[in-house]
């Protein structure tokens, strides 16, 4: 093996680790979606999102959605579900006790955010 | 020349006065900075988290950081609170499930002057003071009863009655708590003040003039 071919070897061994030691500095920081839905929507949806969480009270005028009911959240689609975590309840002309997340939850974990319902749900 | 002794005499005696008082303050300060780490840094932190602090961490905390306690309370808030201290949050701090049970520690008079000494003077570094007044008015109380219906979250006074989420710090005597340029630098900016926080952010969302009606609204909540 000549003296190149030996140098190229080593520099690509010693990028490929410092690739890896620095590779969860390089990529964004993800949070799982339960961590999410645990944290922010949990609040008033119930840490199960049968929608009985603290903020879910008999003296509100609205009570949180059911995320759990297939027969309610099976009728909306991808992008309702989508539209009401950005943009809260209003977007859809119903309640503003539904916040809007756009400027909380990176888009990246909406997404995750949506899967995490539509499993809720099984729909 | 009598006079000029007078002057300077004067002067003297104003100057150690000046000195002697904040040399005081300082000290009260230190002491309670040694109190507040001994009986309550367990469950507050007074420095700033990393940038991409982790909900699970944030989850992990026992009590609300006080980092910048004397930009968001009022003058004397503390000191009166931790001698009878009252709790703001209806659940334990980070639990959806548990009813605070309101054990916060109880402080003498004298503990509680040293430690709202060392709180008062932790402040925020991108907090402006502007001169924000509480107002009740009627474009905060727009977007706070209907545009964003902030009581989903927060305790509020209505009429007699206490009504309002559970989930965020009551909002119940924030006349007396809050510094309404503090509400507004938070509202306008909350990563400035934590990486993460429960509460959405609204930045951007509510125009500069709607923040500030809105700030002035909840300053005034009796």
């Amino acid at each position: 093996m000549n003296m190149f071919r030996l140098l190229t070897l080593l520099t690509i061994a010693i990028s490929l680790v410092v690739f890896v030691l620095n590779f969860s500095k390089l990529m964004p920081n993800v949070t799982d979606a339960k961590v999410n839905f645990r944290y922010y929507c949990a609040q008033c949806h119930g840490l199960k999102g049968k929608g009985n969480g603290p903020n879910a009270l008999k003296m509100m005028p609205v009570d949180p959605r059911d995320l759990t009911d297939a027969s309610a959240i099976g009728k909306l689609s991808d992008n309702d579900i989508l539209r009401v975590i950005r943009e809260g309840g209003s977007a859809p002309s119903r309640s503003t006790f539904m916040p809007p997340f756009t400027k909380t939850i990176p888009e990246i974990e909406i997404m995750y955010l949506k899967d995490y319902i539509r499993d809720l749900c099984k729909c | 020349m009598r006079n000029i002794l007078l002057l300077i005499i004067i002067q003297g005696f104003f100057a150690s006065t000046i000195i002697l008082t904040n040399s005081t303050a300082l000290a009260g300060s230190q002491e309670g900075m040694g109190f507040f780490q001994r009986k309550c840094s367990a469950c507050h932190e007074v420095t700033r988290p990393k940038d991409d602090e982790s909900l699970l961490s944030r989850m992990a905390r026992k009590g609300p950081s006080l980092r910048y306690a004397g930009s968001k309370f009022k003058k004397g808030f503390i000191e009166a609170w931790l001698q009878d201290p009252k709790s703001i949050r209806p659940l334990v701090y980070s639990s959806l499930t548990k009813a605070n049970p309101g054990k916060h520690l109880r402080l003498s008079n004298e503990d509680a002057i040293l430690v709202a000494s060392y709180l008062e003077g932790l402040k925020a570094n991108s907090f402006k003071v502007t001169g924000l007044s509480p107002k009740d008015n009627l474009r905060g109380k727009q977007i706070f009863s209907q545009r964003y219906t902030c009581y989903g979250c927060h305790r509020v006074r209505s009429n007699s009655t206490i009504t309002g989420g559970l989930s965020g710090p009551s909002l119940v005597g924030a006349v007396r708590r809050l510094n309404p340029d503090w509400i507004y630098a938070f509202l306008n900016n909350p990563r400035a003040f934590r990486p993460v926080g429960a509460m959405p952010v609204y930045a951007g969302l509510i125009k500069e003039d709607d923040l500030k009606a809105l700030s002035r609204y909840i300053a005034s909540f009796e």
